[in-house]
């Protein structure tokens, strides 16, 4: 009964720093919509991707937001996540085989917790239709409700917030620029993607956000775009995935030259779920590794997986 | 032999005779008239002047009497070219420089440029996603469209793959070997003579429906069943769209011209010294142009119209009032302050009845207001295909506003066109309507096609104008 009580207390003390904590962390950061112009070239000088790491650890603003998350009156699914962005995310060949049983995690194998946190049914995180990317999706896209599938999604509602009502998942791996950097320049970017990451944040989502690999068409804007992404991850403080870091050392940067709009792929078929040295040499293989190593952090730190120390 | 001083009646008598020649080479109806008479046996493809004499082509470009010339043009059309005050200094059968017309690669990724007009010929090159081409002919089956690179190779690209220009079914029909397109390339300069500034110049008008292409001064020019007067100065030239529409200039300096359209062209194109005039009415009409806009003209010189307008020449007028003291029409200019005729005191041609009422423009200054529902809808989805932010802003209530601006971006990665897309009102009550739209919008992004279907829209009514302000599907 003792320890009984002395646990509840230690329950209620930990609850009450954290709902403080959490507060505090929200106080800090401004979620005010942003206005279209207000975008400052100048607040990206210093920023190089290159002084990210690969995988993020878990930021004070994600922990507020998963927590809140799981406060809503149907909570958010720890064991669901979003893919949000465009083909590269809509691809089959980015995690989709996980959820199907069909990968080899080769020198990875202590990810087999996280591919089997998230492979919860026949249907599930990895291999589950999302509705928040498309072949030509940019951040624009997410938004707009015309893209909305309307077999599924109600009057006016976007895409993105389709996807979070009807996968009710906590986090949402989202990448961009692909698309935009053929489009828009860096003010319509810098606030497209602001409402893309607000509009998650708002459904008490958590964004996991991705440098995206360089447009060879467009390498110094794509360069801009990044730092935008990792602008918007500091100002809200996410944890982002530094891909583009992650590519550097393949082949053309990962980057198929065929088709400029993906990424590289493994020489033999449907092999980018496959951890071994030559199909990591391709583009696809590598985001799906550094995606679920920074899944496995994230869930770690929220103490949904165990620590392996 | 003849004493030195004899001289002086004699050098008289040709300074004279010269001056009398200077006068009569001014042009009236009455010489153009007359020109056309003495040239009716020209054939085509051959230069006349007023005397009659006829210089076939290849024996144009040593001909500075030329006065009409009559081309074959593309699809068996025919330009003609009247000179007023102005002089032929060079003419010749060569490449259109850059005639045709411009392309971007809407794919979004770089695309291959093919030996010939299908997937099965040869790469011989990248159209990359940020360039543009021109290009100057298209396929029999108009799936193909030819393309000139720097290099001189001749290629071709899928039509799918580039921008959406309607002008683009305009373009002829090419075989895939031929070279680049040859056409008419001459040159023009302003006669010496007593005639005002803005009288001198040349008339170039085709009735081909079929776009027909030159290059004169140096600047590509197309036109399409059209009348454009070019009035030749010492810095430039500035053309003046009668009738029709065509283009000049290439690439990103390319200028449309439709119908009252006036580009003043130095280097680039400019925009024009207000009241530029036209040549004199009476010459317009003996060319037989009947321009499809209004013109207006000085009766005499006892006449005060109303504002300064030089006797013997023309101007463009784009409005109409009509007020206690009579009907009056505005001076089109670029200048700030608005010049009015009195309608009575100056004579007329062309499209004079069709003006629009300044003051009802003025009494109508919400945007849209008038337009129905379905036409609201209908303005917001065309404006959505060029990605005009603005123009669907202005068609969105204020609640739709942000949604505007995102709509106007979304496709912009894609080409977007509209297909079988019908609106119509099915519900109105008060200051709130439903339309419906049929159709779909339909996208093409790396190679596919994707429809998007259209439903039922919120209209809502502010400031006695309809507002698109959201979906009802």
């Amino acid at each position: 009964m003792f320890k009984q009580r002395h646990l509840f207390f230690a329950v209620c003390l930990l609850a009450v720093l954290f709902g403080a904590f959490s507060s505090l962390a929200q106080e800090d950061i401004d979620l005010t919509p942003p206005t279209l112009g207000d975008f400052d070239p100048a607040a990206l000088a210093g920023i190089d991707p290159a002084d990210f790491p690969v995988l993020p650890a878990l930021t004070d603003h994600a922990r507020v937001i998963f927590e809140r998350g799981q406060n809503r009156e149907v909570p958010r699914n720890p064991q669901m996540f979003s893919k949000v962005g465009d083909s590269m995310t809509a691809s089959p060949n980015f995690l989709v085989a996980f959820g199907d049983g069909d990968y080899d995690l080769g020198d990875y194998a202590d990810l087999e917790s996280v591919v089997a946190f998230f492979n919860t049914s026949e249907e599930n995180a990895f291999n589950r239709v999302n509705y928040a990317n498309a072949l030509g999706f940019s951040t624009a896209s997410a938004l707009d409700s015309t893209w909305a599938v309307a077999e599924v999604c109600e009057p006016n509602e976007s895409p993105l917030v389709c996807e979070y009502r009807l996968s009710n998942a906590a986090f949402a791996l989202i990448m961009f620029g692909t698309n935009d950097v053929m489009a828009f320049d860096e003010v319509l970017f810098d606030y497209f993607m602001r409402e893309v990451v607000l509009a998650t944040i708002a459904e008490d989502v958590v964004p996991v956000l991705y440098t995206f690999p360089t447009r060879p068409e467009a390498p110094e804007l794509s360069a801009v775009f990044n730092q935008i992404i990792l602008k918007i991850a500091s100002d809200y403080d996410l944890p982002v995935i530094n891909l583009i870091a992650a590519l550097e050392p393949l082949p053309n940067y990962g980057v198929d030259l065929e088709d400029t709009l993906h990424l590289t792929l493994p020489e033999a078929p449907g092999s980018a779920a496959t951890f071994t040295d030559d199909s990591l040499d391709a583009g696809y293989t590598v985001r799906n590794l550094v995606t679920l190593q920074a899944l496995d952090s994230l869930l770690t730190e929220l103490d949904l997986l165990p620590s392996e120390t | 032999m003849l004493k030195p001083l004899s001289f002086i009646p004699l050098f008289l008598c040709v300074l004279m005779s010269v001056s009398v020649v200077a006068q009569e080479i001014c042009p009236t109806a009455e010489t153009l008239i007359a020109l056309n008479a003495a040239c009716s046996t020209s054939d085509l493809d051959s230069a006349c002047n007023s005397s009659g004499t006829i210089t076939p082509l290849d024996q144009l470009a040593n001909d500075e009497s030329a006065q009409l010339i009559r081309l074959s043009g593309a699809s068996e059309g025919t330009i003609t070219l009247t000179l007023v005050e102005t002089r032929l200094t060079a003419y010749e059968q060569g490449e259109i420089v850059g005639a045709g017309i411009e392309i971007g690669n809407s794919a979004g990724y770089n695309v291959n440029l093919r030996s010939g007009a299908g997937s099965s010929f040869e790469v011989v090159g990248i159209f990359r996603f940020d360039e543009r081409l021109i290009t100057d002919g298209q396929s029999a089956d108009g799936a193909w469209l030819r393309v000139l690179l720097d290099d001189g190779t001749i290629a071709w690209v899928s039509k799918s793959l580039v921008s959406n220009d309607p002008t683009l079914a305009t373009l002829p029909i090419v075989e895939g070997d031929a070279s680049g397109t040859m056409g008419h390339v001459l040159t023009f300069e302003r006669a010496d003579s007593p005639c005002a500034e803005g009288q001198a110049g040349v008339f170039i008008t085709t009735e081909s429906d079929t776009t027909q292409r030159l290059t004169v001064n140096d600047l590509p020019v197309t036109l399409t069943d059209a009348a454009l007067f070019m009035s030749l100065d010492e810095s430039g030239v500035t053309f003046y769209a009668l009738a029709g529409s065509g283009t000049v200039g290439i690439g990103e300096n390319q200028q449309t011209l439709e119908s009252g359209d006036v580009i003043t062209w130095v280097d680039e194109p400019l925009i024009p010294d207000p009241m530029l005039p036209l040549p004199a009415l009476d010459i317009i009409e003996a060319l037989a142009i009947e321009p499809e806009i209004c013109l207006v003209a000085a009766m005499d010189a006892n006449t005060d119209p109303g504002a300064p307008l030089d006797i013997g020449m023309s101007y463009i007028v784009d409005a109409l009032r009509t007020s206690d003291s009579g009907l009056s029409f505005r001076l089109s200019t670029s200048a700030v302050d608005e010049n009015w005729v009195i309608a009575d005191r100056v004579r007329t041609l062309g499209a004079c009845d069709s003006l629009p009422d300044a003051d009802a423009v003025v009494s109508s200054p919400v945007f849209g207001a008038g337009q129905t529902p379905e036409q609201i809808m209908y303005s917001y989805l065309s404006a959505r295909l060029v990605a005009d932010a603005s123009q669907m802003q202005s068609l969105s209530c204020a609640t739709w506003d942000s949604q505007a601006l995102l709509q106007s971006q979304s496709f912009r990665a894609m080409r977007a066109e509209l297909l079988n897309v019908a609106c119509y009102t099915v519900s109105q009550t008060g200051s709130n309507a439903v339309v419906q739209c049929d159709g779909v919008i339909q996208t093409e992004y790396n190679g596919e096609l994707r429809q998007w279907e259209l439903g039922a829209y919120a209209m809502t009514q502010e400031s006695g104008a309809w507002r698109l302000c959201g979906e009802t599907r």
